[in-house]
């Protein structure tokens, strides 16, 4: 069971990031590379505020959160938006992630920190199997802010706007919805969110640089097999891939988890092009 | 693959053309008095950037302080050393076009720090050879280190065979009742060398093993490794990698309550453990050591043990990396100094020859070694009976004897 914990805590830290891709793509339409990156910001600010100013963790939790709001802002208004419509977002987002790493490089070096939780992180016995407090925390913080999102989507008037806007940017335009601050919107919020759960994820994981790149590649497969755009598909699919990795470890060999990760990744794409729970969208071509 | 080797080939032929009219500066290129003589210059191409930049930054400031050291003291024969560092990004084909670019210029330098790991000194070695010029690192794999192909390369670390002979006696000594050992490495270059060079002392020294290994580049819990090796019962547990993956292997380890002893190979040793795990994470936790890394008081230690270590201290008192590591850079600028003062020249023929039969191995500006060079063995040859498991933590920058947690 210990290793049913580790597997599923290791899901939600993918779930996690796999939600805040979701959060850009529904409004915006566009995979947001960079994101890793901002959760890495994250990761630091809470150290900075936590470990190295002996703030409260509460202060860490928001300061994370604002700052990464404010990272997913400025990467919207200065390298996104404006190329919006040339289709590079491949380019710039990843290239946002480089300058972002390099700046958190600059500020803190590539020293290894470990940051302090903002919760009780004592092991507990849970179910016959051990688990520390971020774990079941990180768990929890998983399934509600994809119930919550999902819950904002579906029953808020601005919800219904942003998958509007995802929908189709002109005719939701036409409609008389705020497109630009919806996306802007979209990245603010998906910032916030990244730094919120990056307070928890990083004493887990500890703070360095490439810790977003380390995850990156894992949420991107469980984005695209819970079906790109549904918040519940991604949180499912991070939480599949988080088992998938562990059990792989535990009984394949870590040489084969990616083989195997990745094998899904393309069983998916030629078996469910929508992923798990995408749905279909009639093309006129 | 036919079409970069040919270029690679003729890019070296080229450099060597431009390298050979060069030659090393020696002290009869001096003029006048010693203000005037011409520096001694130690050329460093290392990762300053990268996964590996903290270690790089404090092997660099190391030598800087040695530099420093040794200028203060009248220099070498008068030249005052000069330290030159180039980043390469721990590529090694950055590394080569710098060195290339380095020596085309016109000047060679009198030593060259090539790499900080063996990957990007293996890249230089070929023109360093046709260049002849001198080059002192870390590096430690063998294949980096052989004399019969790189006679002008030395390494200040022992080989990474000798780190796994090192460990299996240290093992021995403090756990002669172990038989059965697990083994959890990273699964990159340095992790896979490092487990086949301790597989092959383990196996020589008759442990079984049961080994699994991990990607450094994106795990972030090592549960289930640790899980699997647990379910094959060894009585020990061996441990190596470099950053975040050493905690996640502390962490995983005090998750599922195994409390086998754990020893940390030589990359593991060169983690800040303590800031990275807590103390419970760390109970039964060793790490490889030598003997003359072991605590002394620092008012017992030698000149230049505290001219570096009050250096180097950081501001917080606490070092984020291991003190060793500022001690290579250190010993890099005093085995050169020692070379050329013995050679009584600066040419790359003298100093080696000097390295090779080095009159005082333990000289009290070394602050690691002993450097017992030999035509054969350019690396520092390991005592195997100074090897032992020292306590994770530190105290003044040494670690601290085995089981101790405070000094």
């Amino acid at each position: 069971m210990t290793l049913v914990w580790a597997a599923l805590s290791q899901g939600a830290i993918f779930a996690l990031l796999a939600i805040t891709y979701n959060v850009v793509y529904t409004s915006v339409g566009v995979f947001n590379f960079a994101q890793g990156a901002i959760l890495t910001l994250g990761t630091y600010i809470s150290y900075w505020v936590v470990d190295e100013h002996n703030l409260s963790p509460i202060l860490g939790v928001l300061a994370a959160a604002v700052v990464c709001a404010a990272a997913g802002a400025l990467e919207a208004r200065v390298v996104l938006l404006p190329r919006l419509r040339e289709h590079a977002e491949l380019l710039t987002t990843v290239g946002a992630a480089t300058v972002l790493i390099g700046i958190m490089v600059l500020v803190w070096t590539e020293n290894v920190r470990q940051s302090t939780s903002p919760i009780n992180s004592s092991l507990y016995t849970v179910l016959g199997g051990r688990a520390d407090g971020d774990q079941l925390f990180l768990i929890g913080l998983a399934i509600v802010m994809t119930v919550g999102l999902a819950l904002w989507y579906r029953f808020t008037l601005r919800g219904r706007a942003s998958l509007a806007v995802a929908e189709n940017r002109r005719a939701a335009e036409l409609r008389g919805i705020n497109v630009r601050a919806k996306s802007y919107g979209a990245f603010i919020l998906a910032g916030a969110l990244s730094g919120v759960a990056a307070a928890f994820i990083g004493p887990e994981t500890y703070v360095y640089p490439e810790l977003g790149n380390s995850l990156v590649l894992i949420a991107f497969v469980a984005f695209v097999l819970g079906g790109s755009g549904s918040l519940v598909g991604g949180t499912v699919g991070g939480l599949v891939l988080g088992r998938v990795d562990a059990y792989a470890a535990r009984y394949v060999g870590t040489l084969y988890t990616n083989t195997i990760i990745l094998g899904l990744l393309l069983a998916t794409l030629i078996m469910l092009p929508n992923g798990l729970f995408g749905s279909r969208r009639v093309r006129t071509i | 693959m036919r079409h970069p080797t040919a270029i690679a080939a003729c890019a070296v032929a080229l450099a060597s053309l431009g390298i050979a009219a060069c030659g090393s500066s020696s002290p009869s290129t001096s003029s006048g008095g010693s203000s005037t003589k011409t520096p001694f210059t130690v050329l460093a191409i290392v990762a300053s950037s990268g996964p590996l930049a903290a270690v790089t930054a404090s092997e660099m400031q190391g030598m800087a302080e040695g530099a420093k050291y040794v200028n203060a003291h009248g220099g070498i024969d008068g030249h005052k050393v000069q330290v030159i560092v180039k980043n390469d990004n721990d590529d090694p084909t950055t590394a080569a076009t710098i060195l290339q670019s380095y020596l085309s210029g016109g000047s060679a330098p009198n030593v060259v720090y090539a790499g900080t790991t063996s990957t990007e000194t293996y890249a230089m070695e070929p023109i360093l050879t046709q260049a002849k010029v001198l080059s002192q690192q870390t590096a430690t794999s063998d294949q980096t280190m052989d004399p019969a192909k790189f006679p002008y390369a030395f390494s200040l670390a022992s080989s990474s065979a000798d780190f796994g002979f090192e460990l299996a006696h240290a093992i021995k000594a403090r756990y002669p009742n172990v038989k059965k050992i697990g083994m959890l490495l990273g699964n990159d270059v340095t992790g896979s060398s490092n487990l086949h060079n301790e597989l092959l002392a383990l196996h020589q020294e008759g442990y079984s093993t049961v080994v699994k290994q991990y990607d450094p580049t994106n795990t972030v819990n090592m549960t289930p490794q640790l899980e699997a090796l647990r379910a094959q019962n060894p009585q020990l547990l061996i441990a190596g990698g470099f950053g975040a993956p050493a905690g996640y292997i502390l962490k995983g380890r005090a998750q599922i309550g195994w409390n086998v002893p754990l020893v940390g190979d030589a990359s593991f040793s060169s983690n800040p453990l303590p800031s990275m795990a807590s103390a419970s994470e760390l109970q039964g936790v060793s790490v490889l050591s030598t003997q003359n890394q072991v605590y002394v008081p620092l008012n017992k230690h030698s000149q230049a043990f505290q001219t570096l270590y009050k250096a180097v201290l950081p501001s917080s008192g606490t070092f984020a990396v291991p003190f060793l590591l500022y001690a290579f850079g250190w010993d890099d600028i005093m085995v050169a100094k020692a070379a050329a003062t013995q050679a009584g020249s600066f040419t790359t023929a003298a100093m080696v020859h000097a390295l090779e039969n080095l009159k005082d191995p333990t000289a009290p500006d070394f602050l690691l070694g002993p450097y017992h060079y030999t035509a054969s063995t350019h690396t520092a040859i390991a005592d195997l009976n100074a090897a032992v498991l020292v306590s994770p933590y530190t105290k003044d920058g040494q670690s601290l004897p085995f089981g101790q947690t405070t000094g």
